[in-house]
């Protein structure tokens, strides 16, 4: 009897459906982020770029080396370049702290550590909730910018790490 | 930071630099790292330009020995392809430290080379 109620309710359900029409699926294109802070901005990389997190380690500087480049980390026996992209951004300088960590990126064939003040989280987000950069950004910025997103209430600025690393190897005219 | 044995003619004590009449420079000052005052354990390692033998001055001397090729690494893309001279060309691990390779014939290519040499 209980069966004969189940197998009607279901039918009745499928006559509904059916009445209503077909449903289309939508799937929302989804992208990974890693969602980073700099002293008190937001930031993200595509986490398809971002091969690891780190904690933060002793950096063995470079003597000659540009300010935004403190050193150099031994990563389990890689050594690799460490990026401080807070002075680059026109940010405050970032503090160390047990939150701090160091990302490693990689793109267009070079690869590098980047100091992150705090990772705040890795997520996937539908890319279309990613939008264009903002013109008011400042032009230091804004050509290291792919766009923008809001996440838990924040702005979250998307950096392109191949154009950063392009940039850091151009000499000042 | 190490340098290759080869590059390396002889290494004496500053005052026999000065004795000998062989120039010599610091090596912190050449690169733009703090220096203070000479310690006594610095070393002058001889290097040959052209006819002539240069001095650098390091702090102290560590070590001379072997090390396997294999444990050499080039320094990360990103540092090699930064513009602007760098007498740096790779590094090892030590532990948990790392080691700079420093190629001392690049040393003259360094503005500081330059300014002290017309100085």
């Amino acid at each position: 009897m209980r069966d004969m109620r189940s197998s009607e309710l279901i039918i009745e359900e499928l006559k509904k459906q059916r009445e209503k029409g077909p449903t289309v699926n939508v799937e929302l294109e989804m992208v990974k982020i890693v969602i980073f802070r700099l002293a008190d901005s937001f930031f993200a990389f595509p986490g398809g770029e971002v091969k690891e997190i780190l904690p933060f380690m002793d950096i063995f500087p470079i003597p000659g080396s540009p300010e935004f480049i403190p050193g150099v980390i031994n990563n389990r026996g890689d050594i690799e370049s460490v990026i401080n992209l807070n002075g680059f951004l026109g940010l405050a300088a970032g503090q160390q702290t047990s939150s701090s960590r160091i990302l490693i990126v990689s793109a267009s064939g070079m690869r590098s550590g980047i100091a992150a003040d705090e990772v705040l989280d890795v997520v996937d987000v539908p890319c279309q909730t990613i939008k264009p950069p903002l013109l008011t950004l400042d032009n230091d910025r804004k050509e290291l910018v792919s766009g923008e997103l809001l996440y838990n209430d924040r702005t979250i600025v998307m950096l392109d790490i191949a154009l950063l690393f392009r940039k850091l190897c151009t000499p000042d005219e | 930071m190490a340098a290759d044995a080869a590059q390396v003619e002889g290494i004496m004590n500053p005052g026999q630099a000065v004795q000998q009449g062989i120039s010599f420079r610091r090596l912190s000052e050449l690169l733009g790292t703090d220096c203070g005052p000479v310690p006594v354990s610095s070393k002058v390692l001889l290097c040959r330009d052209g006819q002539e033998l240069v001095g650098f001055c390091v702090d102290a001397l560590e070590a001379i020995g072997p090390l396997a090729t294999e444990v050499l690494r080039l320094l990360p893309e990103l540092l090699l392809r930064l513009p602007g001279a760098r007498p740096f060309w790779g590094a090892f691990t030590r532990g948990k430290d790392v080691v700079l390779l420093i190629d001392l014939h690049r040393l003259k290519g360094l503005k500081s080379y330059k300014v002290a040499a017309t100085a």
